[in-house]
């Protein structure tokens, strides 16, 4: 009886902790399986890992910053990821992939979405606005010069942002989603976004892609 | 009296002890203290909009100083000549009226921005000192702005250094 209370004993703390464990692992599920994998490539690892990954909040390349009521949201985009979905495929030997990956490639341009969220889950277009005028202001704003308000720093040289485009919603979403495009330089320190909130009053709010995050990816970024 | 009782009571004052540790540890609110001025001076979100500020005064200021030379200038043409030119006494009235108008515009302007810019920081301040709270399982902060609200704080309670740290960082993207 002793021993089966001693053996059960064990199992739970050897339970708890694999738990414990499985929790502190900073990286998703396929570099917790006890692979060491030190680059993530889209060949080895698949592409629906791949983007697994990618899209993981864990992995450094999707950061969140809350500021009062407002929250957002960049996703560093590497380039395989835009290619799988600019060629709606999961398949990395498919000629649609490889043609949207060249081309990316020669763009030597580097992507960022920038999602805006305001706390009450409105449409950001209609928050805290004094008059209708200003939903009109506020989708010129985004439409036309909110790239004047972005940078994205690679140690002391900030990239002007070169491309980009603000998916309308037509008030069927509740974020402004921003696609941009800053020049692909070959300095390997960490990227900080830097977007200057000119319509929430916010002020000038830092997003940090650390470089460890970056250069994990394998000739992709 | 045995050696059992003995260790009885022994194990007993262990137990109190323990107990009253963890209702300690347990019941007592993680508090502590942060001097809000040297928080909000050490900012390096306020160092950098001081400087933005600044230089938007300066450039301001730039203006009202040459509208002055002009108005100098008039007078001393004015002056200089024999006849009263009622023209140049217009133009000097015009100028005049202009230079007033524009030390007031830029004051209310340069008040707004400033409004703008401490609005801008008080928002930044404010989430990231709620954040390290959060983080650092606080329940409250107190800040102490140096008016007699606190009346006495423990050294040991006062982490506005840390609270500066982490501020900057979280204002540096981390």
């Amino acid at each position: 009886m002793s021993k089966h209370i001693r053996l059960s004993a064990m199992l739970l703390i050897l339970g708890c902790g694999l738990i414990s464990c499985s929790k502190t692992g900073g990286k998703s599920s396929f570099f917790d399986s006890g692979a060491s994998f030190e680059k993530v490539d889209i060949k080895t690892i698949g592409a629906e890992n791949y983007s697994q990954y990618v899209e993981d909040s864990d992995n450094g390349l999707v950061i969140t910053k809350n500021v009062d009521d407002v929250m957002i949201q960049a996703f560093y985009m590497p380039i395989s990821y835009l290619a799988l979905r600019e060629a709606e495929t999961n398949d990395v030997n498919d000629e649609r992939y490889k043609t949207a990956f060249d081309e990316l490639i020669n763009s030597n341009l580097q992507y960022v979405t920038l999602n805006i969220v305001v706390s009450s889950k409105s449409d950001p277009l209609k928050h805290k606005i004094r008059n209708l005028a200003e939903i009109e202001e506020r989708i010129k704003y985004y439409s036309f010069d909110v790239n004047n308000d972005i940078k994205l720093k690679e140690g002391e040289v900030e990239l002007p942002c070169v491309l980009h485009h603000y998916e309308r919603g037509f008030g069927l979403t509740n974020k402004i989603t921003l696609s941009l495009a800053f020049p692909k330089t070959a300095n390997e320190e960490d990227k900080v976004l830097i977007f200057d909130d000119k319509i929430f009053n916010k002020g000038k709010l830092k997003i940090k892609f650390k470089k460890e995050d970056l250069n994990v990816l394998l000739n992709d970024q | 009296m045995t050696k059992g009782k003995y260790l009885f009571i022994a194990g007993a004052l262990v137990g109190v002890f323990i107990l009253s540790f963890l209702s300690f540890k347990i019941y007592t609110p993680k508090t502590a203290t942060i001097d809000i001025k040297a928080v909000f001076n050490e900012f390096a979100y306020k160092k950098e909009l001081e400087v933005e500020l600044n230089k938007v005064k300066l450039a301001k200021q730039n203006v009202i100083d040459s509208l002055r030379i002009q108005l100098e200038n008039i007078n001393r043409s004015a002056s200089a000549k024999q006849v009263v030119d009622e023209n140049l006494v217009e133009y000097y009235k015009i100028k005049r009226e202009e230079y007033f108008t524009k030390i007031e515009e830029f004051e209310v302007t340069n008040a707004e921005l400033a409004a703008s810019y401490d609005e801008k920081i008080l928002t930044q301040m404010r989430q990231y000192i709620k954040d390290y709270g959060e983080e650092n399982k606080y329940e409250y902060i107190y800040g102490d702005d140096g008016n007699g609200y606190i009346s006495y704080a423990s050294v040991n309670n006062d982490i506005t250094k840390d609270v500066i740290k982490y501020i900057n960082n979280r204002f540096g993207g981390e």
